[in-house]
C-alpha cells in the first residue's frame, strides 16, 4: 500500500474518525499540546555550553536541563558545574522526561483511549479515559525514574552510551521477546459497566496496556534518555517508530525492519565513539 | 453478461459416490499428497496457505483472513487457485477436463447435514486407503452423525441487509478497529460453527493451522462461498463499495506454481470473472429477515459509518465461565443510557474478549430472553447467533505473525429489544442472555468405534467470555 494512502488512514487507524468521542479528541488535544510546548522549549532551553554533540559530557537530559548545567565523568563540561548527587539529577530530567513520554507515548495509546471510551456508558467516558491513561503513564514514568538514575549513576561518554543503548535497542528488537511483548498491546481487558468495578477495570486495562508498552518499547526510551543531542528530533523519530510497530499489520517484519535501522544507528554512533578518541 | 460458465459446482450429495467428480479429487487429493512439501501446488503447501504451525514460513504462508470484511474474497480466491491446481490433476490422472469443486450443502435437512459419504470409510472399495478420509475429525462425524441446524443454518448471515460489520454479513473493516474481530455472520455461521462441529476439541477442522489438510476442508468452503452469491442475488445486497476492499491485492499460485494477484473487484461474478457457477434448483433455507427492515443509508453515507461510533447502553460486571453447561446472565440495561427506545434504534449485542488455552470444540447457542420452560431441543428456538471459537488458539499466540487478542462477536438483537422497550423492560431492567451448547445428533445406527459424545460432557478446555454487552449505533 502507498504511503499516502496508510497516512490518509492513520485518523481512522487511531480512533480519530469518523465521528471520535470527545474523550478521545480531549487526549488528541493533550498530545498537541505536549508536543508545543516541547517545540516552544527548544527555543527557550539552554544547550550545555562549549560542547559539540558529539562530545558533550553526558546525556542531554543531564546536563541540558535549566539550570542543570553538570556533567558526568569529564569531558568538555568535567567538573565547573559543582557537585550534585546522581538522584537529584534524575529528578531533574524527570519533568522534561514526563512531558516527552506524553508526546512520544500518548499516540500509541490511542487506539485503546478510544477503545475505553467506546465501551464505556457515556457519562462515564471521561472518567474511564482519565483513570486508563494515569495507570498506562505510570510505569512509563516509572521506568523514566530508573533510566535516568541509571545514567546518571554511569559514568561515561555520550557518545558510547548512546551506541551501548542503540545495541541493546537492536538485539530487543530482533527477539523473540519483543514480539511476544507487542502481541500483548493488542490485547484487551473486560471493562465493567460501573462502580468501583468500572474504575479498577479502566485502571487494569491501562496498567496491563502501559506495562506490555514498557516491555515492548523500553530500549527505545533508553536510546531517548542516552540522545546526546536533537533531543526533539529523536523524540519524535522514536515516537514514530513505536506507533508504526502499534499499529503494523505484520508485527514480526517491522519489528525486523526497526532492528536493522536500529543496528545501522549504532554503527553510525560507534563509529562517532570511536572517531572522537574514546 | 458472457456465456455459460466454463465449470460447475454441484452438491456432492446429488452425486453418486462413483461419480468422475468424486473419484477425480480423490486422485488429484492423493497426487498432490504425493508432490514434495515444498512444491506450492503440493497438498500441504497449499493447506499451508491457509494456516500452518510449520515454520519457518515459506513464500504465501498463513495469508488466510479471518475475523474480517475480506474474509469471503480471499477465500474465493483460494478456492479458484486451488480448483485450478487440483483439475490440473485430475486431468493427469485420466479424470474430466472440466472438473470442478463439489459443494457440501450441509443447511439442507436430512443427510445433508451428515458428512458426504466418500469421506467417511478409511478403505476404498478396492482396499487402498480412501484419500478423502480423514480420522481427526469430531467423534461421531465420520459414522454419520448430522449437524444441527444451529451449527448449518445460514438464515441469521443471509438476513443481514448489508455486507460491511461485525453484525452484518460479511465483516467489519478491520484496520479501522485495532481491537475488534470483525467477523462477519456467514463466517461465524455456517462457517466457524461447521468447522469447529466437524473438527471437534482436536480435529484438524477445528483448527485454523490445520483446517485445510481435510480434505472436506474445500467443500465446506465451496458451501460458504455459494451462500455469498445467493446473498447477492437478493436484489437490494450489495458488496462493498469502498476502494480499500475493492481495490485490495491478495497473492496465491496458480497450477504451474507460479505466483499471481488477484483484486477483490475482480471475483465479485464468479460465472463472468471466474468462470464457474454454482449448480442451480437447489433451494436455500429462507433468510431471517429483521423485524423491522433498516432505512436505506441516505445517498453518499458509506453503511459502516452507522456503526462506526456505538453507544453502550449496558454491560455485565463481571465474565463468565463456559465448561460445556447452559449459562445464563443478566446484562443490566442503563436507564440513562438506554433513554426511550425509538422504533428505529438498532441495538446489538456483543460477546467480547473471549479467551481460552485452545479450542473446546463446542458450539454455544446464543439466545435472548430464553423462556424458562424452553424445550430441551433448541433447534426451534429464535437463536440471535452461535458462539464457535474458531481461532481462539490464534488470538493468544505469541510466536504468530499476528496481534493477539480476545475473540468479539456482535449481533443483532433489535427485534427482542423493541418487544421488551413495547412490554416497558428495558431501560433500568435487565437482558437476560442465554449460552446453550449444540451437540451433534447421533447417527440411527452408530459406529460403536467412534461415539457421539453426549453434549453435556465437559470439554477440558474452559473458555471465558470477559464481558457480554449491549450497543445502540449512534
Amino acid at each position: 500500500m502507498a504511503w499516502a494512502a496508510r497516512l490518509a488512514r492513520l485518523p481512522s487507524w487511531l480512533g480519530l474518525r469518523p465521528r471520535p468521542p470527545a474523550a478521545v479528541l480531549a487526549v488528541a488535544a493533550l498530545i498537541s499540546l505536549a508536543w508545543s510546548v516541547l517545540l516552544l522549549g527548544l527555543v527557550s532551553m539552554p544547550m550545555a555550553s562549549g560542547a559539540t554533540p558529539a562530545m558533550a559530557a553526558g546525556p542531554l537530559w543531564i546536563c541540558g536541563v535549566p539550570g542543570g548545567a553538570m556533567s558526568m565523568g569529564g569531558g568538555a563540561m568535567g567538573g565547573s558545574g559543582g557537585a550534585a548527587s546522581p538522584l537529584q539529577m534524575a529528578a531533574e530530567g524527570m519533568p522534561m522526561w514526563s512531558l516527552m513520554a506524553l508526546a512520544m507515548m500518548l499516540p500509541a495509546a490511542l487506539p485503546a483511549t478510544s477503545h475505553v471510551a467506546l465501551n464505556s456508558l457515556q457519562r462515564r467516558r471521561g472518567r474511564a479515559v482519565s483513570e486508563f491513561l494515569v495507570a498506562y503513564l505510570l510505569p512509563w514514568l516509572a521506568f523514566g525514574g530508573l533510566a535516568l538514575l541509571l545514567l546518571a549513576l554511569l559514568p561515561g561518554q555520550a557518545t558510547v552510551m548512546l551506541a551501548a543503548a542503540l545495541a541493546i535497542a537492536t538485539l530487543w528488537e530482533l527477539s523473540p521477546a519483543k514480539r511476544w511483548a507487542l502481541n500483548r498491546c493488542h490485547r484487551t481487558s473486560p471493562l465493567p459497566p460501573s462502580g468501583w468495578r468500572a474504575s479498577l477495570g479502566a485502571t487494569r486495562f491501562g496498567v496491563l496496556h502501559g506495562g506490555a508498552c514498557v516491555v515492548s518499547c523500553w530500549p527505545l526510551m533508553l536510546v531517548m534518555a542516552a540522545a546526546p543531542s536533537a533531543r526533539l528530533a529523536w523524540c519524535a523519530g522514536l515516537g514514530g517508530v513505536s506507533l508504526a510497530e502499534k499499529l503494523a499489520q505484520r508485527p514480526r517484519r517491522s519489528a525486523r525492519r526497526v532492528g536493522m535501522a536500529l543496528g545501522l544507528g549504532f554503527v553510525a554512533a560507534a563509529l562517532a565513539a570511536l572517531s572522537a578518541g574514546v | 453478461m458472457a456465456g455459460p460458465a466454463k465449470f460447475l459446482r454441484r452438491d456432492i450429495w446429488t452425486l453418486q459416490s462413483d461419480d468422475p467428480i468424486i473419484t477425480g479429487y480423490a486422485n488429484g487429493v492423493k497426487l498432490l499428497r504425493q508432490r514434495a512439501a515444498d512444491k506450492p501446488t503440493s497438498w500441504t503447501y497449499q493447506a499451508a496457505i491457509h494456516g500452518t504451525e510449520n515454520a519457518p514460513n515459506k513464500p504465501l504462508w498463513n495469508q488466510c483472513q479471518h475475523g474480517t470484511w475480506f474474509f469471503l474474497p480471499w477465500h474465493r480466491m483460494f478456492l479458484y487457485h486451488f480448483e485450478e491446481i487440483v483439475r490440473a490433476a485430475v486431468i493427469e490422472a485420466g479424470g474430466p477436463h472440466d472438473w470442478a469443486l463439489p459443494y457440501w450443502n450441509y443447511g439442507l435437512p436430512g443427510r445433508n447435514a451428515t458428512l458426504p459419504l466418500p469421506f467417511r470409510k478409511p478403505k476404498l472399495a478396492n482396499g487402498d486407503p480412501n484419500p478423502l478420509f480423514e480420522s481427526a475429525r469430531a467423534s461421531g462425524i465420520n459414522s454419520g452423525a448430522a449437524l444441527p441446524t444451529q451449527v448449518t443454518s445460514p438464515a441469521i448471515a443471509l438476513g443481514r441487509p448489508h455486507f460491511v460489520g461485525a453484525a452484518e454479513f460479511g465483516g467489519g473493516i478491520t484496520q479501522a478497529a485495532q481491537f475488534s474481530q470483525q467477523t462477519g455472520r456467514l463466517e461465524n455461521t455456517p462457517h466457524n460453527a461447521v468447522h469447529v462441529a466437524v473438527g471437534g476439541p482436536t480435529g484438524l477442522m477445528a483448527n485454523i493451522l490445520a483446517a485445510a489438510l481435510d480434505p472436506i476442508f474445500w467443500l465446506h468452503h465451496a458451501n460458504i462461498d455459494r451462500l455469498w452469491t445467493v446473498w447477492v442475488k437478493n436484489g437490494t445486497h450489495k458488496d462493498p463499495t469502498q476502494a480499500e476492499w475493492r481495490e485490495h491485492t491478495f497473492k496465491f499460485f496458480d497450477q504451474h506454481g507460479h505466483e499471481v494477484s488477484m483484486k477483490c473487484e475482480n471475483v465479485l461474478d464468479p460465472p463472468t470473472d471466474l468462470h464457474y457457477t454454482y449448480e442451480e434448483g437447489v433451494t436455500a433455507p429462507a433468510a431471517i429477515a429483521p423485524k423491522a427492515p433498516p432505512p436505506a443509508p441516505p445517498e453518499g453515507v458509506k453503511v459502516a459509518d452507522q456503526i462506526d461510533r456505538p453507544q453502550m447502553v449496558g454491560a455485565t460486571a463481571e465474565g463468565i465461565d463456559l465448561v460445556g453447561d447452559p449459562v445464563a446472565v443478566e446484562v443490566p440495561i442503563d436507564a440513562a443510557a438506554a433513554g426511550q427506545l425509538s422504533p428505529a434504534q438498532h441495538v446489538y449485542l456483543n460477546v467480547e474478549d473471549i479467551e481460552g488455552k485452545r479450542n473446546p470444540g463446542v458450539i454455544y447457542g446464543i439466545y435472548v430472553e430464553l423462556p424458562a420452560d424452553a424445550p430441551a431441543d433448541h433447534a426451534a428456538l429464535d437463536r440471535v447467533g452461535n458462539l464457535t471459537f474458531f481461532g481462539i488458539e490464534g488470538a493468544r499466540s505469541p510466536e504468530g505473525d499476528e496481534h493477539a487478542h480476545g475473540l468479539r462477536g456482535a449481533m443483532d438483537i433489535s427485534r427482542f429489544a423493541q418487544e421488551l422497550a413495547a412490554r416497558g423492560e428495558w431501560g433500568g431492567h435487565s437482558l437476560s442472555v442465554s449460552f446453550v451448547p449444540a451437540g451433534l445428533i447421533p447417527p440411527e445406527e452408530p459406529d460403536p468405534g467412534d461415539a457421539v459424545p453426549a453434549s453435556h460432557e465437559h470439554p477440558d478446555t474452559p473458555v471465558r467470555i470477559g464481558r457480554v454487552s449491549v450497543f445502540y449505533d449512534a
